[in-house]
């Protein structure tokens, strides 16, 4: 098992502390003139994505994460587990629900996603930055009220639920940040 | 680019001021400015500084400490120098692994007399206008009760962890007392500190004792200063004792050895200078570029180097 001293330490790398996988985002060297030396280290749970600080002594070493980021197209779900498949060799990987989390909200099929596998086994997805989902049910909008301000709730193919514009009707297809989950623009088809 | 330096030619102005200002604040009070070897026989023996080696084993020096004392032990007079000292794998906000050192020494002077012209210099550096900065003093076991409300003294390892969770500082491992006080120093109470006035912490653990006496009471006559948020000196009542500075060095040595780190051949040439006689005496090193980086408001060293050399 591959391990790294703690002066290798710079932000992007990956660990494994307490059995989850975690990426470094900041780390910074601290020491007393004539003192112990240590990394105060800010990092990412890849699993929970919850951001955690520690503090190692300098020299201390940390078992290394074997962590890899692959493009990889969304194919299906069968309610339980998210397939995706590397498009280069055809294999396909399963993803429990849990692990894929709220990015399944924006996956209908045929997405281009980073797949991040731990030790060959997927641990998270980063789905597109910008999808195309159409609307399945909101409801009309007042008529005269189209100028600015006023939104609606609006039910997406996928089971997302996003605010849109109260002009915007079912059947139409929207763009949407997945970043931040809001509506951008219709999609003219 | 990468040509290009990563200090503005305003940062580089300030330096050439600087230097000039600290030449001039010592050779108005009769302090000879003296040159020591960069490239040196021995490597330090503290088991927290790490020298560097060049290809026909020398090493650069971590600090002029060993060379100048030689120098006072045989001229025995007060003495400075301006230049650089190297350390391996200290890279960060505010290190670098050569850097910029002013040390001095003042032949039959306290370190608390020495304290006050730390000041003084520093006074002259950051201000135009006469205004004195103002000063705190803290003994090492009066600044963990003001901040920690731990008694030093008495505190165990259970009480120094809960400190640090109190502070969200997580440890990945357990630490030992005397590691405790460095990080608990660095991290939770220095940040504390009023960034505008120079602090003093005084009076040391005897294990981060290094190359200070000792008081009656087992304390470290030893301080250091802060300001802005940064350690900016370390000044000691220099140890005399031959035989205290050997037995201090083989402890180092040994602890060097717990920790898997080789043994540092001792300098014998520097012990030698005690046994001939080093006059009693106080003496102190700045740190340049964290100075030059206060008065820029900088946040990396990088900006007060002319060339970040990674």
């Amino acid at each position: 098992m591959a391990n790294y001293n703690s002066n290798e330490f710079r932000a992007g790398l990956k660990l494994i502390l307490d059995g989850d996988p975690y990426n470094i985002i900041e780390n910074e060297f601290v020491k007393p003139g004539k003192g112990q030396a240590f990394n105060r280290v800010k990092l990412r749970n890849l699993k929970s994505g919850r951001v955690v600080d520690r503090t190692f002594k300098s020299g201390e070493t940390v078992e290394a994460a074997d962590v890899m980021d692959t493009d990889m197209q969304y194919l299906y779900n069968d309610g339980e587990e998210w397939h995706f498949m590397e498009p280069k060799s055809f294999e396909q990987f399963a993803m429990s629900k849990d692990a894929v989390g709220d990015a399944a909200q924006w996956l209908k099929g045929q997405e281009d996603c980073v797949v991040t596998l731990l030790d060959g086994m997927p641990l998270s997805v980063a789905v597109p930055n910008f999808v195309e989902l159409q609307i399945t049910q909101t409801d009309p909008g007042l008529k005269g009220d189209t100028a600015q301000g006023g939104t609606k709730p609006a039910t997406l193919e996928t089971g997302a639920i996003v605010k849109v514009p109260l002009f915007v009707g079912e059947g139409e297809v929207l763009r949407i940040d997945t970043r931040n989950g809001e509506y951008v623009s219709r999609v003219k088809e | 680019m990468s040509w290009e330096p990563s200090a503005t030619l305003n940062a580089v102005q300030l330096r050439a001021k600087v230097n000039a200002q600290i030449r001039t604040f010592f050779h108005s009070r009769n302090v000879l400015e003296v040159e020591t070897p960069l490239l040196n026989q021995y490597a330090v023996t503290d088991f927290q500084i790490e020298s560097i080696a060049t290809d026909n084993v020398k090493y650069l020096h971590t600090s002029p400490e060993y060379a100048m004392k030689r120098l006072l032990a045989s001229h025995q007079c007060d003495i400075y120098q301006l230049c650089k000292a190297f350390r391996a794998n200290e890279s960060g906000h505010f290190h670098n692994d050569e850097f910029t050192m002013l040390e001095w020494y003042r032949v039959g002077w306290t370190y608390k007399a020495l304290m006050n012209e730390v000041s003084e210099l520093i006074t002259v550096l950051v201000s135009d206008v006469d205004k004195p900065l103002s000063t705190k003093y803290f003994s090492y076991i009066e600044v963990f009760e003001k901040y920690t409300e731990l008694d030093i003294r008495t505190a165990g390892q259970d009480d120094y962890l809960r400190v640090c969770e109190d502070h969200s500082v997580n440890l990945n491992s357990a630490l030992k007392i005397d590691q405790y006080h460095n990080l608990i120093l660095d991290q939770i109470i220095v940040p504390k500190f009023d960034k505008h006035a120079l602090t003093y912490v005084y009076d040391f653990p005897a294990e981060q004792a290094a190359l200070a006496k000792l008081n009656k009471q087992g304390f470290a006559q030893r301080f250091e200063l802060y300001f802005d948020g940064i350690e900016l000196a370390n000044g000691f009542q220099e140890l005399t004792d031959a035989k205290e500075q050997m037995l201090r060095f083989e402890e180092d040595n040994r602890k060097r050895l717990l920790e898997n780190k080789k043994a540092i051949e001792i300098d014998v040439e520097f012990i030698s200078a005690l046994e001939a006689g080093l006059p009693e005496s106080a003496g102190v090193a700045l740190g340049v570029d964290r100075l030059l980086m206060s008065i820029l408001n900088a946040k990396h060293i990088n900006e007060v180097l002319t060339f970040a050399v990674t």
